[in-house]
């Protein structure tokens, strides 16, 4: 992890002790007073590429907007009353098709560490209601669990809430750091896995494939049952064999017994933020395959012969019923 | 480009020693002071002083896209231990008129302190009014200006305590000798700050040449040149390989549009 040289902290949570436990972690860093987070998130000018490469923390209270729906972009796994929610914007990972990039003014790292306000929103959100949450969309939750404790106080939260699922999507190796938690059926765990070439060529920092693997082989072991997320399916040379050896390997090494359901989803992104980290990121592989624009999404031309192609390996080892695919329905 | 700022001659004396700059004797406006590499720009005390004359020189000097700017300037010191001739590199800066916060991004590795920083509208006698450690009457005019025309992180303000408070105290030449006797630091400052965010260019000059001389041969419109550029980007990163194979095109030529379309599809097809 790289250490952030400055601090930012919004005076009206400098006191909290999540506050003073993080800062404790960083003696090197400079603390900055500030009195709101967006004095440093949302100045003008700022060179989103040049941050995460120099990350900076602010450290937040989140005061409105708590709670989002879900976008159309998003597979909702059939649930109906799907929304998002972020403690934590931005990420440690560098992902060139993150989406990010092309949302937030600022590279640097926002924590909001009034977790309760969020859990007061989810108690009225469904009071009458059941609700999907995924709560780890805008970030790397479990990768920074041993700076916040989130996740653990996520699962907490949703074992006096039976009204909400939770979903925490990472591509952490850090499974260990929630490791002694209690398995609940609504708390779901995704990993993001794609091929190791895959992740050379498209990720920055991200722990490799075989760690990932082992964080899951963990979770399975503690009798969670866990969602695999093949997305964004992004294009390499070779595409067929590598994708092909990829779902092999890793059906090899994970018990399909552990997997509650996959699901796939080609590369796509709004066409605005989709601009937007083209003019930041020029040298992107992204954009140097064949790509278009269907309905405002920015895509690969041969989206759908991607995703189908994944879909059709993954089903040579789990059950239909169990993958989920974004762009091409299945028929039977 | 480095454009400098400094409210007062006496605190740009100095610099301009230092680095040798010549007076723009055409800027009818203000005092500006230049060589190949640096901007020194001389603009009066006060916030708003300040913003102008940076937004004159920002316009008026063309400041590029990778163009640095800093404030260097004498500031006071509510901290009675600070020994004067301390140089602060400033982290916050504190507008005492609206209460605005101001916060440059230092994402450089450098060796000063860091400090907070309170612009007052007049010269400050009593510390009880400060709510920082450091108190200017330049710092925010100079930011809200220079972040209309550089990324939040080409923007730097170096001040160096002249005084426990009271600014009007200091004689000209006190003036004048601290800043020198930071020159030094100054400059290696400067020196970090040129090239801390140094882009990798995709392309080696070799090949520049090559993108250059193809559409000037080819007599490609804005637009081509714009699908030819990509078009050999895209090829790099794709490939990881260079561009180089694209001389064999060097004895193409081209007499009327429909030959140029050709040629160019041609060109362009070996890129795919
Ligand atoms: S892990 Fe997710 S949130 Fe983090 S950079 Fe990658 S895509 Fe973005």
């Amino acid at each position: 992890m790289r250490k952030f040289s400055h601090i930012y902290v919004e005076k009206e949570v400098l006191d909290s002790p999540l506050t003073q436990n993080i800062i404790k972690k960083f003696t090197k860093s400079k603390v900055v007073i500030i009195d709101r987070y967006n004095e440093v998130f949302n100045r003008p000018n700022q060179n989103y590429v040049v941050q995460k490469d120099h990350q900076n923390l602010i450290i937040a209270k989140k005061r409105y907007d708590f709670i989002y729906r879900g976008s159309k972009l998003c597979e909702n796994f059939g649930n109906i009353n799907f929304y998002h929610t972020s403690n934590i914007l931005n990420c440690i990972y560098d992902c060139d098709y993150c989406y990010l990039q092309g949302m937030y003014p600022s590279g640097h790292l926002v924590i909001f560490v009034n977790i309760e306000d969020y859990f007061k929103e989810v108690d009225k959100l469904t009071q009458d209601k059941k609700v999907y949450l995924s709560i780890s969309y805008e970030t790397d939750l479990l990768a920074l669990e041993y700076l916040t404790d989130f996740v653990r106080m996520w699962v907490d939260y949703a074992t006096k809430n039976k009204n909400v699922t939770i979903e925490i999507r990472t591509k952490s190796s850090n499974f260990s750091a929630v490791y002694s938690l209690k398995v609940l059926d609504n708390v779901i765990f995704a990993w993001t896995l794609l091929p190791q070439p895959v992740i050379d060529k498209y990720e920055r920092f991200t722990p490799s494939l075989e760690d990932r693997i082992k964080s899951i082989k963990k979770a399975i072991s503690k009798g969670l049952k866990i969602r695999i997320s093949i997305e964004p399916v992004m294009y390499i040379d070779d595409f067929e064999n590598i994708y092909k050896n990829f779902v092999k390997e890793f059906f090899l090494k994970i018990p399909v017994e552990g997997i509650k359901d996959v699901n796939i989803g080609a590369f796509r992104m709004v066409k605005e933020q989709a601009k937007k980290i083209e003019k930041l990121k020029e040298h992107s592989p992204i954009f140097c395959y064949d790509t278009v624009l269907k309905g405002g999404v920015f895509t690969y031309k041969d989206a759908e012969y991607f995703e189908r192609f994944v879909y059709n390996e993954v089903i040579k080892y789990i059950e239909k019923e169990k993958v989920y695919i974004l762009n091409y329905l299945p028929q039977n | 480009m480095v454009f400098i700022a400094t409210a007062l001659y006496i605190e740009a004396k100095p610099i301009i020693e230092y680095y040798d700059l010549k007076k723009d004797v055409e800027n009818r406006y203000f005092q500006v002071f230049k060589n190949e590499e640096i901007t020194l720009i001389v603009t009066g005390i006060g916030k708003i002083n300040s913003s102008i004359a940076v937004s004159h020189a920002a316009t008026k000097y063309s400041c590029d896209f990778d163009d640095y700017i800093i404030n260097i300037g004498i500031c006071g010191s509510k901290d009675s231990n600070d020994k004067l001739g301390s140089i602060y590199l400033i982290n916050k800066i504190i507008d005492n008129e609206t209460k605005k916060n101001y916060i440059p991004d230092v994402l450089i590795n450098h060796f000063f302190e860091e400090s907070d920083i309170e612009t007052f509208n007049y010269v400050v006698n009593d510390a009880t009014l400060m709510s920082a450690k450091l108190c200017d009457m330049e710092a925010s005019g100079f930011y809200q200006a220079a972040s209309k025309y550089f990324e939040t992180h080409r923007i730097y303000l170096l001040k160096i305590v002249s005084d426990n408070v009271s600014l009007s105290a200091v004689s000209k030449e006190t003036v004048y000798n601290l800043i020198k006797n930071t020159i030094e630091e100054i400059s290696k400052f400067i020196e970090i700050v040129k090239t801390s965010f140094k882009k990798t260019e995709i392309f080696s000059p070799q090949e520049k040449d090559i993108i250059d001389f193809l559409s000037q041969t080819l007599k490609l419109t804005a637009s081509q040149r714009q699908i030819f550029y990509k078009a050999c980007l895209h090829y790099k990163v794709r490939k990881g390989e260079n561009i180089t194979f694209l001389k064999d095109f060097y004895d193409i030529s081209v007499n009327n549009k429909e030959e140029r379309k050709r040629a160019f599809a041609q060109i362009l097809a070996h890129l795919r």
